[in-house]
C-alpha cells in the first residue's frame, strides 16, 4: 500500500559554512534538492553559532531558511523537517530548533539528526545490493578526514546498523580539505588511514562528500583501491538528502534500528507496579538520537527511597542498574508523594534524570525538593 | 518493601472541590485517596455529573466516566459505584480494597439517619464545619426516626451547635446547646449554652452579681481558657512578631500576612 503524504518532507543540512535546503518529489520518490545556487551562506562557521554576540543574526539565518520552506511548503504544507548538521551540540541545536520556531513552525515538526545518521539514512534508502555488505563514507573536508564505515547485525528481531568511525586532523589531510594541496599527494596517507576499516568486512559501497574530493583530479591508484569489488559514488549533497529521508522515515515502525554516534545504544526502564504486578516500563527506546531521547513521567511512590533505572543495551548485551537516591524527598505515608521525572540525554553517553515532589494535590504540598542524578548510558 | 506506580491519567487544569472534606483534587488518584480514607463521607450524592465531568474532561478518562453514569442509571448501589472506581484507578491494590469492604458494608445496611451521623462526624473530624452542621441539620429537619433514641438527638444538637460555636455564629450556637439541653439534660450542654451566651455578647457582656453556680463554674473555666490560649504556641508566635515590629517593619509585615493567610485558609476550610 502507498504510504499517503500530506505535506511535504524537508530535509536542511547545515555544514560548516552553508545551509542547504532539500524536499521529498513524491513524483519522482526521491529527495530533491533547491537549487544549488540557492544554499545560503551561514552569518558565521557554526562552531561560533553558541557566542552570545552571533545568536542574533544565527536565528535571522535560521527564520529565513525556515521562510523558504514554507513557500516552497506554500500549497501542500509540511509535513516534517529533518535538519542535520555538521557541530551537534545541544546550545546549537536548541538554537536552531528554537529559530524555527520562531518562524512559526511547530516543535513537533522539527527533528535534528548528525551527519553520521544522515549518511545512514542515504545509505539504507538505496539499493539494497549497495548495502549488503558495509556501507563506507569518506569526507574530506577543511575539518580532515572522517570516515564512517556502517554494517548491519541482526539481533533478535531487529537488525541493528552499527558504526566504526575515524577522525584524521592529520595536516596534510586538513590541507588536502581545503584544496590547499592535490588530493594525489594525500592519497596514500588516507588509504592508509581508512585501510584498517576496509579490513572489518566486506564494502558494498563507497560514498564520497566533501570540499577535498575532486572528481577532476582525483587520483587513479585511489580510485583503483576504492573501485575493487565495490560501488563509490560522489556527492556533495548526501547530508541534505540523508536528513530529507530521515523526514520521510519518521520516528517510528523502523525496519533498521540506528546504534550510530549520536544514538543512544541502551534502552531505559524503571521498575513499576501495575494492579499488584511488578512490570518494567519503557521509558525511552534505545537507538534514539540523543537530542530527541526525552521523556517526562508522574508516578506515585509508596515507601521508596531511591529509584531503579535499567539500561538495556540494544546489542543483547547484559543489561545495567543504576540506582538513583531520592532519599531527600521527605517521607509520606498513603502514598501522598506524586513524583515527575525528567529523562534527558546530554551526549549519546550520558542520560541525565531530575525527580522533583509534586506534593500530592491539596492533601499534601509539595516539599520543592528536587533530585538529580546521571549516568552513562 | 517500596514500589512506583505509573500515573497513566493527566492532572486536571479546572479541580474538583470534594466539598466534605474542603479539598480540590486535581488528578484521580487523589479522588481514590479521598475517598478510601473518607468512607463514610460517601454518599449517591458524591456520583454527580460534576464528577463524571471531572473524569471524562478533567483527568480525561471517558471510559470510566461512561462505566460510572452507566451503573448510576441502572441503580448500581453506592459500593458498586465505589469499587468500581477504586478498582479502575490502579493506586489500591485488591487487598488494599478488601481491607474497606467491613466499611463499604456499613454504606449499604445502616439506617441512613445513623449514616448522615457518621458521615457529619467525619466532616466534623475533618474541621469542614459547614458541611458537618449541613449533615447534622439533614437529621433534625429529617422525620422522627421512633428507633433512635433521645439520646442520639440530643447529641445531634449538640454537635451541630458545636459546629455553629467553630464558625464564631454564637447565637445559633446558643440556641442548639439548649435544644440539646432540653432533650438530653447534659450538663456539658448547659455549660456550653452559658458559654456562647457570654461570647456572643464579646466584649458587651455584663456580668451579674447574682450568677449561678454553673454560671460561675463556666466563667472560670473560660478565664482559665484565656490564660492557657496565652501559652499556646499559636499565641507566642504572633507575639514574637509583634514583639520584632520595630526591628524589621518588612519582615513584620511579611510574617504578619503569612499568619494572616493561615488564619484565611484555616476559616476558609471551616466554612468548605
Amino acid at each position: 500500500m502507498e504510504r499517503e503524504v500530506k505535506g511535504l518532507y524537508f530535509g536542511i543540512d547545515i555544514e560548516k559554512n552553508t545551509t542547504s535546503i532539500s524536499y521529498f518529489d513524491t513524483k519522482l520518490g526521491l529527495p530533491k534538492n533547491v537549487a544549488e545556487n540557492e544554499n545560503l551562506y551561514n552569518p558565521c562557521p557554526i562552531d561560533m553559532w553558541n557566542l552570545d554576540e552571533k545568536k542574533a543574526s544565527v536565528m535571522s539565518h535560521i527564520k529565513n531558511v525556515a521562510k523558504k520552506i514554507k513557500i516552497i511548503a506554500q500549497e501542500s504544507g509540511i509535513a516534517r523537517i529533518t535538519v542535520t548538521l555538521s557541530l551537534f551540540e545541544k546550545e546549537i541545536l536548541d538554537l536552531v530548533v528554537t529559530s524555527m520556531m520562531a518562524a512559526g513552525i511547530k516543535r513537533d515538526l522539527i527533528t535534528c539528526i548528525s551527519h553520521d545518521e544522515a549518511f545512514t539514512y542515504y545509505a539504507y534508502s538505496q539499493k539494497s545490493n549497495l548495502t549488503a555488505g558495509g556501507v563506507m563514507m569518506l569526507d574530506l573536508s577543511e575539518d580532515g578526514l572522517y570516515a564512517m564505515l556502517m554494517s548491519t547485525a541482526k539481533v533478535e528481531k531487529t537488525t541493528l546498523i552499527l558504526e566504526k568511525m575515524i577522525d584524521s586532523k592529520d595536516q596534510d589531510i586538513v590541507q588536502a580539505g581545503k584544496r590547499e594541496i592535490a588530493l594525489s599527494s594525500v592519497s596514500d596517507k588516507i588509504l592508509e588511514k581508512v585501510m584498517p576499516l576496509f579490513s572489518l568486512r566486506t564494502v558494498s559501497s563507497v560514498y564520497l562528500s566533501g570540499t577535498g574530493f575532486s572528481l577532476e583530479d582525483f587520483p587513479k591508484d585511489f580510485t583503483k583501491v576504492l573501485t575493487n569489488h565495490r560501488r563509490v559514488f560522489a556527492g556533495q549533497n548526501i547530508y541534505v538528502k540523508g536528513a530529507c529521508y530521515a523526514a520521510l522515515a519518521g520516528d517510528g515502525n523502523q525496519r533498521l534500528q540506528l546504534a550510530v554516534k549520536h544514538r543512544i545504544t541502551s534502552g531505559v526502564e524503571v521498575e513499576i507496579v501495575e494492579r499488584g504486578s511488578k512490570k518494567r516500563f519503557r521509558v525511552l527506546y534505545p537507538c534514539q538520537n540523543w537530542y530527541q531521547a526525552k521523556r517526562s513521567i508522574d508516578v506515585i511512590i509508596d515507601d521508596l527511597r531511591s529509584i531503579d533505572v535499567f539500561l538495556i543495551p540494544c546489542d543483547g548485551s547484559t543489561q545495567t542498574k543504576y540506582k538513583l537516591d531520592i532519599s531527600d524527598i521527605p517521607y509520606r505515608d498513603g502514598k501522598r508523594i506524586r513524583l515527575r521525572i525528567n529523562f534527558e540525554c546530554s551526549s549519546d553517553k550520558v542520560l541525565n534524570m531530575e525527580v522533583k515532589d509534586l506534593g500530592f494535590g491539596e492533601i499534601v504540598k509539595s516539599s520543592g525538593v528536587t533530585v538529580k542524578g546521571s549516568c552513562e548510558i | 518493601m517500596g514500589k512506583m506506580i505509573l500515573c497513566r491519567t493527566k492532572t486536571s487544569t479546572r479541580p474538583l472541590l470534594i466539598r466534605d472534606v474542603g479539598l480540590k483534587v486535581y488528578s484521580l488518584e487523589e479522588l481514590a485517596y479521598i475517598i478510601y480514607n473518607n468512607i463514610y463521607l460517601m454518599n449517591m450524592d458524591f456520583f454527580s455529573d460534576e464528577l463524571l465531568d471531572f473524569i471524562e474532561n478533567g483527568v480525561g478518562e471517558p471510559e470510566l466516566a461512561t462505566k460510572l453514569a452507566k451503573m448510576k442509571r441502572e441503580r448500581a448501589d453506592l459500593v458498586s459505584l465505589i469499587v468500581a472506581l477504586l478498582t479502575y484507578v490502579d493506586f489500591y491494590t485488591i487487598d488494599e480494597i478488601e481491607k474497606i469492604k467491613g466499611a463499604l458494608s456499613t454504606l449499604k445496611n445502616d439506617n441512613v439517619l445513623l449514616r448522615l451521623k457518621t458521615r457529619a462526624d467525619a466532616c466534623f473530624d475533618h474541621e469542614s464545619y459547614l458541611s458537618a452542621v449541613d449533615n447534622y441539620l439533614k437529621i433534625i429537619r429529617a422525620p422522627r426516626d421512633p428507633k433512635l433514641t433521645g439520646i442520639f438527638y440530643s447529641e445531634i444538637y449538640h454537635n451541630a451547635a458545636a459546629c455553629f460555636a467553630r464558625l464564631m455564629m454564637y447565637d445559633k450556637a446558643l440556641d442548639y446547646y439548649k435544644q440539646a439541653y432540653k432533650i438530653g439534660q447534659h450538663k456539658e450542654s448547659l455549660d456550653c449554652a452559658i458559654l456562647c451566651a457570654r461570647l456572643y455578647q464579646g466584649n458587651h457582656y455584663i456580668e451579674r452579681d447574682d450568677a449561678s453556680p454553673v454560671e460561675l463554674k463556666v466563667k472560670r473555666d473560660y478565664e482559665a481558657c484565656l490564660d492557657r490560649a496565652r501559652l499556646s504556641q499559636e499565641f507566642q508566635d504572633l507575639d514574637e512578631i509583634i514583639s520584632n515590629k520595630s526591628e524589621n517593619i518588612d519582615e513584620y509585615r511579611k510574617k504578619l500576612d503569612e499568619k494572616v493567610i493561615e488564619f484565611k485558609d484555616r476559616y476558609l476550610r471551616m466554612n468548605s
